[in-house]
């Protein structure tokens, strides 16, 4: 090649080349980062409940409760017929949060170090399988059991690392899915919608049994309550029956020492007049 | 060394350099020593590995107000070294038809062509035994870079060889 020739080259055109070479360097390491945790058949997903938004009211424009409070809400997760996940109860929320991790300050005074990170972690692991659903619901919390407020059924082939959300026009707004895999517990960035989500507007089976189970639970506290107010009424008529006895018996004897008092009293100032008397008029015996 | 296989070379250290912006250049493995159970239990997310990218690095320092150091960065890991690998594509392909004010430039650039792998090095060096057992490990965007800068001065020698015959 002459100069000549050179000439005739641009040399802004021929420095696009290596650009291009870099940027492709770049797309190469991209392709390398995204297969860094490749989803397969056996993948493990680890789940929790991010964020759930409640309507104002339920069916038929009801009110959560009846002293105008926000639901108390608490999510299940279920998977082959089996709960997998029972969150807290976030009280009067409207829109609710819960953390893959629960903790007390008492557990870590008390258990300098030692705690299992297996025991505090408060998430569903569901495998990647090709057919079949994992269901979530939202339930509010009252004294006699808990109300079914929403829910969805997801078929676990559209499990992948990320924030899966759903939204609705229902009672159940929106639900957010943290999914992340190897037990990771960082809040995932990307938002993803699954395919072939249903909204559910009855609870499955297994968690009408569940809510059976919470009815029953709630019978039996309320059972113990009666009775342990009972027994407190019962002790309280017993005591108060015992202290008006008592008060009887102490009235009565305080009668009977006042009339002992009173009739020594009266014969010790008969006594006392008649010897004044006697000294006064000594001569009259 | 023929100009066609200088400019394979070249290619070759382009796409390791495109690779090593984006790869993690290290990745910071943090312990808080006999803590670290309940540390990763309490703040999972301050215990999670971080693996440190040129480019999100940058950015990041660019998003928390550290300007000039992004800049500063930015100049030297990114900007200098895609000028100086341009600049031997170019001269390569115009038979050292390049204008002497640019033969100038390039060799100006080439001395700080490894300040980035000497500055990585440096800090892996001083972070290496860091307080409650946490842990520096180098990770392919450092490797990928170095061979990339190699690459590049190796072509950058021949090329002025060939262009001296």
């Amino acid at each position: 090649m002459d100069t000549a020739e050179n000439t005739k080259k641009n040399p802004w055109l021929i420095a696009v080349i290596p650009l291009a070479l870099i940027s492709l360097g770049i797309l190469i390491s991209q392709f390398f980062r995204a297969t860094e945790t490749p989803v397969t058949k056996e993948s493990v997903f680890s789940i929790w409940v991010a964020e759930a938004e409640i309507a104002a009211t339920g069916k038929n424009n009801d009110r959560w409760d009846k002293d105008r409070s926000a639901p108390d809400p608490g999510a299940l997760v279920t998977w082959q017929d089996q709960v997998v996940l029972e969150t807290v109860v976030a009280k009067d929320s409207l829109i609710a949060r819960w953390d893959p991790v629960a903790i007390s300050l008492g557990d870590v005074v008390l258990n300098k170090g030692g705690i299992s990170t297996s025991s505090v972690k408060r998430i569903a692991r569901i495998k990647n399988a090709r057919e079949g659903n994992f269901s979530v619901a939202l339930f509010d919390e009252d004294i006699i059991g808990r109300d079914f407020i929403g829910g969805w059924n997801i078929p676990t082939r559209q499990l992948r690392p990320g924030l899966l959300e759903l939204k609705s026009g229902e009672s159940l707004r929106k639900i957010v899915l943290a999914i992340t895999m190897d037990d990771n517990l960082d809040m995932p960035v990307e938002v993803f919608t699954p395919k072939g989500a249903v909204y559910l507007d009855t609870p499955p089976k297994v968690m009408m049994e569940t809510m059976e189970r919470w009815a029953e639970e709630a019978k039996e506290e309320i059972g113990k309550l009666g009775e342990t107010v009972g027994k407190g009424i019962n002790q309280l008529g017993k005591d108060v029956g015992e202290s008006i006895g008592k008060l009887g018996d102490r009235v009565g004897k305080e009668k009977d020492r006042l009339k002992k008092t009173l009739k020594e009293s009266g014969e010790k100032a008969g006594s006392k007049i008649r010897e004044s008397l006697e000294k006064l008029l000594p001569d009259q015996e | 060394m023929t100009r066609p296989l200088i400019l394979g070379l070249i290619g070759i250290s382009c796409l390791l350099f495109g690779s090593a912006v984006a790869l993690p250049i290290f990745t910071l493995e943090p312990k808080a020593g006999e803590w670290t159970p309940l540390a990763k239990i309490i703040s999972p997310s301050d215990m999670q590995v971080k693996a440190m990218r040129l480019l999100q690095g940058v950015a990041t320092l660019w998003n928390e107000g550290e300007k000039i150091l992004a800049l500063l960065i930015a100049l030297f890991s990114l900007i200098l070294p895609t000028l100086k690998l341009t600049m031997l594509w170019v001269e390569g392909m115009l038979s050292g038809g390049l204008p002497d004010k640019w033969i100038r430039f390039l060799r100006t650039v080439s001395r700080y062509a490894m300040l980035e792998v000497f500055l990585v090095a440096l800090t892996v060096l001083l972070i290496k035994e860091m307080p409650g057992g946490s842990r520096v490990t180098l990770q392919a965007g450092f490797y990928t870079f170095s061979a990339s800068v190699l690459l590049s001065l190796m072509s950058a020698h021949w090329m002025e060889r060939i262009n001296r015959h």
